[in-house]
């Protein structure tokens, strides 16, 4: 057979368009490549010199082949592409990366640090409603909490890994449904008492170990309310106290905090912007 | 020749060859390649292709001819909408080239103050 009957059918194979058009094709093809054989062997080519070269003029028959495609079928090219690609494979690897980034920011917010808005006036005038703040939660995990830090507490915070990243994955799901929700198992506090002290409160003041605990930060007198002073601290509790101290409801009503309630701590005020910093 | 930039260009290039007269796919790219003074050959690859293409969308229509070797011959002529198309494309081109040639004026006055500053 021809050579270059043999190449127009490799470039025509598999398009599917009528016979009839097939062979205008083939037929035009032909017709060029037989010109352009003629003006090679005058140029002094041998006729299977001539050939090749024309061949090679007109280029691979893959490529061309896939430039007709695209021109004479290009529905049927499209849903080929389409087919290539294996949709749930896709499907499954976008998934995964929506899940794995959404693990790595839970896992970012549940262990190493969160933003938090201050919704309780106890903390006057060191904190104000409707600021947001920077909670560190990796720091206890090294260290202990000191006196003066301000802490933020979960009342119903159950210690373990694991514990820790499901409520945190619960509310954030919470978080999404329902906007206007009110966390209000969270306190923020100061701790005052560390274990081992012993703390007594007189005449409006704080006494810590006998000696007076001198306090710059506090807005209105200390008073007992229904904690019976002194108290020594036992190990791993926490007495903690709001800076508000004469609406603050802390410690001296709802008790020692344990160390595994203590969620993390407040180390950067991130709104308003022009009170922007850390926290002391 | 860069092929980037006659990617843009084989639409007109074809079209404006048809104008003229009604021509076959082998006359095109030889006159293509005369007029580039032999810098431009299309290749098959591109070109039959595009001349379906610009079938389909009604620029050109064709016809079959028989050829001085015996078999037949397909020539293709420009339609009215393909005229339309080339004027509209001629003039657009025509905006490129003359802000081409703008910003290459500009930039042999720059060569020019650069090389007398030398002096």
């Amino acid at each position: 057979m021809d050579r270059f009957r043999e190449y127009i059918d490799a470039v025509l194979k598999g398009i599917c368009i009528s016979k009839k058009r097939k062979q205008e094709m083939q037929d035009e093809l032909y017709d060029h490549l037989n010109m352009l054989k003629d003006e090679l062997i005058q140029e002094g080519y041998s006729k299977e010199e001539a050939e090749s070269i024309a061949i090679k003029r007109f280029g691979d028959t893959t490529s061309i082949q896939k430039e007709l495609r695209h021109v004479l079928t290009p529905f049927r090219e499209w849903s080929r592409q389409w087919r290539k690609k294996n949709v749930p494979k896709m499907m499954l690897e976008y998934a995964s990366i929506v899940v794995f980034a959404l693990f790595i920011s839970l896992s970012i917010h549940s262990y190493v640090f969160a933003a938090t808005q201050v919704q309780q006036s106890s903390m006057k005038n060191t904190l104000q409603e409707g600021q947001r703040l920077i909670e560190n939660k990796l720091t206890y995990n090294f260290s202990k909490p000191e006196r003066g830090d301000i802490v933020i507490i979960d009342k119903e915070r159950k210690a373990g890994a694991l514990h820790v990243f499901l409520e945190n994955g619960i509310e954030m799901v919470e978080a999404f449904s329902n906007k206007e929700k009110v966390d209000n198992k969270r306190l923020v506090k100061r701790v005052i008492g560390i274990p081992g002290d012993t703390v007594d409160i007189k005449n409006g003041r704080v006494f810590i170990n006998e000696a007076l605990y001198e306090e710059t930060y506090t807005r209105g007198d200390t008073y007992p309310n229904s904690m019976k002073f002194p108290i020594v601290i036992p190990e791993k509790e926490y007495f903690v106290m709001g800076d508000n101290r004469e609406v603050s409801l802390d410690s001296r009503d709802l008790g020692l905090f344990s160390i595994d309630a203590i969620e993390g701590k407040v180390t950067a005020r991130l709104w308003p912007l022009n009170e922007l910093g850390l926290v002391e | 020749m860069n092929k980037e930039i006659m990617k843009g260009s084989i639409d007109i290039l074809l079209l404006s060859q048809i104008a003229r007269r009604d021509m076959y796919g082998f006359e095109i790219v030889k006159e293509l390649q005369l007029k580039s003074n032999n810098i431009y050959k299309m290749s098959e690859g591109t070109l039959y292709p595009a001349l379906q293409r610009l079938e389909q969308k009604m620029c050109v229509c064709s016809y079959w001819e028989n050829s001085d070797a015996g078999g037949r011959r397909k020539y293709y002529k420009i339609t009215d909408l393909g005229m339309e198309k080339l004027i509209k494309k001629m003039d657009e081109w025509k905006q490129v080239s003359e802000l081409i040639h703008s910003c290459k004026e500009e930039l042999n006055w720059i060569d020019l103050e650069n090389t007398s500053m030398q002096f």
